[in-house]
């Protein structure tokens, strides 16, 4: 593929790949910082003959997932340099990262009075509390549609390690919105989820 | 999916919603739902649950970053390719049968004799400070004159646009403490600040800053260029506090100068505004470095 090509459809990601940046960093000089990194990584052409062999001939699927990788690497790689740990780890990482997701149900809540546009304000909150490794897994799966399998591929990490921060990360949201007394009156959520 | 737990349920009706079911997963989440209908709205609360979270997690991208990304990958398409320019003439049989080669190889053979006058005799300093002094004097006056000649490098480089701002950025970067005060002496010497940014001067592994400055025409001829490259200083190239040490010679005006555990390099177009930022540091004359 002509190298002009290749960098238009790596262009395309650009959204994704800032948000991703914004998310790791919560801050938008270092956000962009990153994404040049990325980009400058990216389209070096070693970087991308690993793509193509990768991908096959004239293959660009995946390309938003080899970014993200890209992305999550250099993030964590600069971390590590700067000596610094992640922003709000959360205790949950003190037991087995892969561990199994405890079985707990999503909770039984009253769907037909819940206005999910409203409680917007309340989920930013409650996603901004959460550890960065958290917020990454959300952001892979609710904003970029991605499966357990890229995600995973992505951070380098057991499928099952995926599925348990995702469910830490989903009940944590959840439960902060049933924490909402506002929400809790205005839109009738009520916790009925013993399962 | 073939991960999931058969026995755990949550995982069964979040993985449901999340579209991960196998063949099997489907059987069972069938036979599971006809058993127990009222878990149908929990699967539909995960759906709802993700589909809120995307549009919580949605950001705008700044107007101006895909310029800013082509950019940078531009002037290191460019650096890239002056690098390997250089690299090919050297490796030309011609580059050594023409004068600058001639000179080359007699540097190379003057410098293989000095390393083994200095193996042998012992004689002569063992830090290797004049190597180490060179290495990092070409490296800024490379950067200082890349920046001159190609914004695209300079804009993608300098991301930090106000002076007080990069102590902060320094402070991130190394862990130091960097004062900006005789800098911002230095603008009543005619300068001007034009930005600032991530480095690699020599050692690597050890962050540094570009700082860039331009004159305002007010105390000497306008747009003459000058850089400060900013670095913990870890006695790469060995230098005393409170002094300032010529790196370049008499046709380029590098210089150095340790202060507060932070080594600075300057490097300018014009040996004037060097002299008064000297004077306004209170450092005494140059000194080579030795």
């Amino acid at each position: 593929m002509e190298r002009s090509e290749f960098e238009r459809l790596a262009l395309e990601h650009l959204d994704a790949v800032y948000r991703l940046s914004l998310h790791l960093t919560r801050n938008v000089e270092r956000a962009e910082d990153l994404v040049q990194d990325v980009y400058v990584r990216a389209l070096r052409p070693a970087a991308v003959e690993r793509f193509e062999d990768r991908a096959g001939e004239d293959g660009t699927g995946g390309m938003r997932s080899w970014l993200f990788t890209i992305c999550h690497n250099t993030f964590y790689t600069k971390l590590k340099r700067e000596g610094r740990a992640p922003t709000a780890v959360g205790e949950f990482f003190a037991e087995p990262a892969d561990g199994p997701a405890p079985d707990e149900s999503p909770p039984a809540w009253d769907r037909g009075a819940f206005d999910w546009e409203q409680v917007d304000q309340t989920l930013k909150a409650a996603i901004a509390e959460l550890s960065v490794e958290h917020r990454e897994v959300l952001l892979m799966w609710g904003v970029d549609g991605l499966k357990y399998r890229e995600i995973a591929e992505i951070l380098g990490v057991p499928i099952g390690t995926v599925m348990s921060r995702l469910h830490r990360a989903r009940k944590l949201v959840a439960d902060a919105l049933a924490a909402d007394e506002r929400a809790a009156e205005t839109f009738g959520l009520r916790n009925g989820g013993e399962s | 999916m073939s991960e999931l737990n058969p026995n755990n349920l949550g995982e069964l009706l979040r993985a449901a919603a999340d579209g991960e079911l196998d063949a099997a997963g489907e059987d069972r989440l069938r036979e599971h739902l006809a058993a127990h209908p009222e878990d149908e709205p929990r699967v539909a609360f995960e759906r709802d649950l993700r589909d809120a979270c995307g549009r919580a997690m949605r950001v705008e991208t700044p107007a101006g970053l895909r310029d800013r990304v082509v950019a940078a990958v531009r002037a290191e398409e460019h650096l890239a390719g002056s690098l390997e320019t250089k690299a090919a003439q050297t490796r030309s049989p011609s580059f050594w049968s023409g004068p600058v080669g001639s000179l080359a190889s007699v540097a190379a053979v003057l410098a293989l004799a000095f390393v083994i006058l200095q193996l042998t005799t012992g004689i002569l300093s063992s830090t290797g400070a004049p190597a180490q002094a060179s290495q990092v004097s070409s490296f800024v006056d490379h950067e200082h004159h890349l920046c001159s000649v190609d914004a695209a490098h300079a804009a993608a480089k300098f991301g930090i646009h106000q002076l007080d701002k990069v102590p902060e950025a320094f402070a991130d970067l190394t862990g130091k403490t960097f004062s900006i005060e005789h800098l911002v002496a230095g603008r009543t010497c005619g300068l001007v600040f034009v930005g600032a940014g991530e480095c690699s001067v020599p050692p690597i592994h050890t962050p540094s800053l570009h700082l860039r400055f331009r004159s305002d025409g007010s105390v000497f001829p306008e747009n003459i260029a000058v850089s400060i490259f900013i670095q913990p200083y870890t006695g790469y190239v060995e230098m005393e506090e409170g002094r300032f040490y010529r790196l370049g010679d008499d046709s380029r005006q590098i210089y150095g100068w340790v202060r507060g555990g932070v080594v600075s390099y300057l490097v300018a177009d014009d040996p004037v505004p060097c002299e008064l930022l000297r004077e306004t540091m209170g450092l005494p004359e140059a000194v080579p470095i030795d």
